[in-house]
């Protein structure tokens, strides 16, 4: 333990010490203060919250990331260049304990810098702010629904079984996958339409209903209707953009008293056919507590992807030289950021080439490998006032403080000693 | 197999190969080597540049791994805790952490060591004192001399109190006061009970220090033995012929 300690203690005096270290920290907070000054919103409030989360906190979060996994990644090649990592490798401490102690300590470092932005932030929105569970639908899963429609046309259409046997069954429940997302729903003039959600229970909740209007043709839609929710109504009129916000009021009416837990209603009251994608689009927003409290969470959940990023950088500089590890990492967070975007914008499978195909597969290899570093999104739960939820951090904080940390400095101390020849 | 209790280092048949990329065989750095080191002796492992002699100490280290034979520290394997823990090495070059001040520079390795705060500050202190350090010792060893450096990378491998000291070319690049200093050093740690096992390329300095030496050339033992001992047959070997196209003379190897 002492000699773990000493490693960790050892990293941060170099990172104390290293100039381009403090300059990073310093334009990290220079830049939380500066960026409300000089950046452009849309004149409202809530434009300038999203605005500076999105430029403030997200540029530093980035930064970190990016500057931290470097450094990672040089961390323990440049020892072994210098010829530095020997000394403490003959030393009676274990490896693993070596690769482990440099990634405490950048971990550490790195939940500082995050933490000096949070609190700057925390500085200038703390005050009044509220987030909000996130409560989507209660719906049968797509994949469950996909794999209903995949059966059901395999029964009864012989084409699609030829098509099944030429492209795979795998590239095709993908296909239906996203089919069942975009399935919508039309509610008519004069309609009620009804979703289930988790029932909120408490009547002093405060609730809302967040809804994305469009039409079929992706239009914005003028509606005008009702939304019910547990002895809660909300009336959805004057509509001038597409995401909207419908506040839930305690209502007196027998009809939003009468209804069944978790149960939310629409009634159509406009001139207008009103279509939903209720999969997408529709959620109930339950107010949880303060914005510090959910930047607490947030900052938590940064730290743990931070701290798996320099887990992979202790890594692969372990057993490559500097600039190779260096390279790999990049080439990491590149692909944590390219390949999920790549898969949602890959045009139909069932049109794609054989080619097409396998770079998908291996697109898809990459974004599974690479998703712990690309899984969590703070930043966009911070800007959006969405509750990041204590389920989200405590699995951040188990695989970013512990599974990653564990694993990769038990494969840094058995491949350590490449190189040393 | 079993290591006699007197017997600190035991190489048996060991052998090692440099592999490239494609894992063809490039260099035979060491070839069939057998050795001892015993308790309380100055052991001078010597050779010319290229004879294996880093090799077969990154071996007792447990820094690499044989490709044939075995290597044993105190009876155990080199890349244990338990033989680590007895072990302290002075690389040929310092090695240091250059923004690390030389008091912080031995408090780290002694950290490494296991010791706790207290006996880490004293040893620290003592060691700063006894090498010559005590007024550097808040100034980063970044800007040290080849001397000064050389003397805080001693006091860190003598920090744990080591059994067995390994020396790569402790000599190398000092002034003649400062090699005399250190070699007064060695014989004062043997006098404390201390096993040291040195590399050198000059055989003056082992004749100095050492008790027994062994002379490696392209990674095979020519000689083993008490200086007096093997000085002649040294001698004749040396001015016949070492390596293959060139002659390497007693007096070039004493110089």
């Amino acid at each position: 333990m002492r000699a773990f300690l000493q490693i960790v203690r050892l990293e941060l005096v170099a990172i104390a010490r290293s100039k381009a270290m403090v300059l990073l920290a310093l334009a990290s907070v220079a830049w939380m203060f500066i960026l409300p000054r000089i950046a452009l919103d849309d004149g409202t409030a809530e434009g300038a919250f999203q605005m500076n989360v999105r430029y403030s906190l997200g540029v530093v979060y980035t930064l970190v990331l990016v500057s931290f996994s470097a450094v990672a990644a040089g961390t323990l090649a440049r020892d072994r260049e210098a010829k530095r990592l020997q000394l403490t490798m003959v030393r009676p401490a274990r490896h693993m304990f070596i690769a482990l102690g440099r990634i405490a300590a950048l971990t550490i470092a790195a939940a500082l810098f995050l933490g000096v932005s949070c609190v700057a932030l925390g500085l200038r929105y703390g005050r009044g702010r509220t987030c909000d569970h996130v409560a989507r639908p209660v719906l049968e899963s797509p994949e469950v629904e996909a794999r209903r429609l995949f059966d059901e046309n395999m029964r009864d259409y012989p084409d699609f079984r030829a098509k099944v046997a030429e492209i795979g069954e795998r590239d095709i429940m993908k296909y239906l996958v996203q089919y069942v997302n975009e399935t919508y729903q039309t509610i008519s003039k004069d309609e009620r339409a009804e979703w289930n959600f988790p029932p909120v229970g408490d009547p002093d909740a405060r609730v809302s209903v967040r809804i994305r209007v469009t039409d079929t043709f992706g239009r914005l839609e003028k509606p005008k209707g009702v939304f019910r929710f547990e002895g809660r109504e909300g009336v959805f009129d004057h509509v001038n953009k597409t995401l909207v916000r419908v506040s839930l009021s305690p209502a007196a009416a027998a009809e939003s008293s009468a209804q069944k837990p978790g149960v939310l209603s629409f009634s159509n009251d406009g001139d207008a056919n009103v279509t939903v994608y209720p999969r997408r689009d529709l959620v109930l927003l339950i107010e949880a507590d303060g914005f510090w409290w959910n930047l607490f969470r947030a900052w938590l959940v940064m730290s743990a992807v931070a701290a798996v990023a320099v887990s992979a950088g202790v890594f692969l500089g372990a057993s490559l030289g500097r600039g190779v590890a260096g390279f790999c990492m990049m080439a990491m967070l590149a692909a944590s950021v390219a390949s999920p975007a790549a898969l949602d914008e890959y045009p139909d499978p069932m049109a794609a080439t054989k080619a097409d195909r396998i770079s998908l597969r291996l697109t898809g290899i990459s974004a599974f490998l690479t998703s712990p570093l690309d899984r969590h999104a703070p930043v966009a739960a911070l800007e959006a006032g969405e509750c990041v939820e204590w389920r989200e951090v405590s699995g951040a904080l188990a695989s970013g403080f512990f599974v990653y940390p564990v694993l990769f400095s038990l494969l840094a101390g058995l491949v350590m000693r490449r190189k040393l020849d | 197999m079993n290591s006699a209790p007197d017997n600190v280092v035991e190489l048996n048949s060991v052998a090692k190969t440099f592999r490239d990329f494609w894992m063809r065989p490039t260099v035979k750095a060491v070839d069939g080597l057998d050795l001892t080191v015993a308790r309380g002796e100055v052991f001078g492992l010597l050779g010319p540049n290229g004879s294996g002699k880093s090799t077969t100490i990154k071996m007792i280290l447990g820094l690499i791994k044989p490709g044939a034979g075995t290597v044993r520290l105190f009876g155990l394997p080199p890349d244990s805790i338990a033989a680590r823990r007895r072990l302290g090495y002075l690389p040929e070059l310092s090695y240091l952490h250059p923004f690390l001040t030389a008091r912080e520079t031995i408090s780290y390795y002694a950290g490494l060591c296991g010791l706790d705060s207290r006996t880490s500050k004293e040893r620290t202190s003592q060691l700063l004192e006894m090498t010559g350090l005590a007024d550097a010792a808040g100034r980063a060893v970044g800007g040290f001399s080849k001397g000064m450096a050389r003397r805080v990378a001693l006091a860190s491998a003598l920090v744990g109190r080591p059994e067995l000291l390994i020396l790569d070319e402790p000599t190398s690049g000092l002034d003649p006061v400062s090699t005399n200093e250190v070699k007064t050093l060695v014989k004062t740690l043997v006098k404390g009970g201390m096993t040291i096992l040195m590399t050198s390329h000059l055989l003056a300095d082992a004749e100095d220090v050492c008790n027994r030496v062994c002379i490696l050339n392209h990674g095979r033992k020519v000689a083993e033995g008490k200086i007096g001992e093997i000085g002649s047959s040294l001698q004749d070997f040396f001015l016949a012929k070492v390596g293959e196209g060139r002659d390497f003379t007693v007096a070039e190897f004493l110089r």
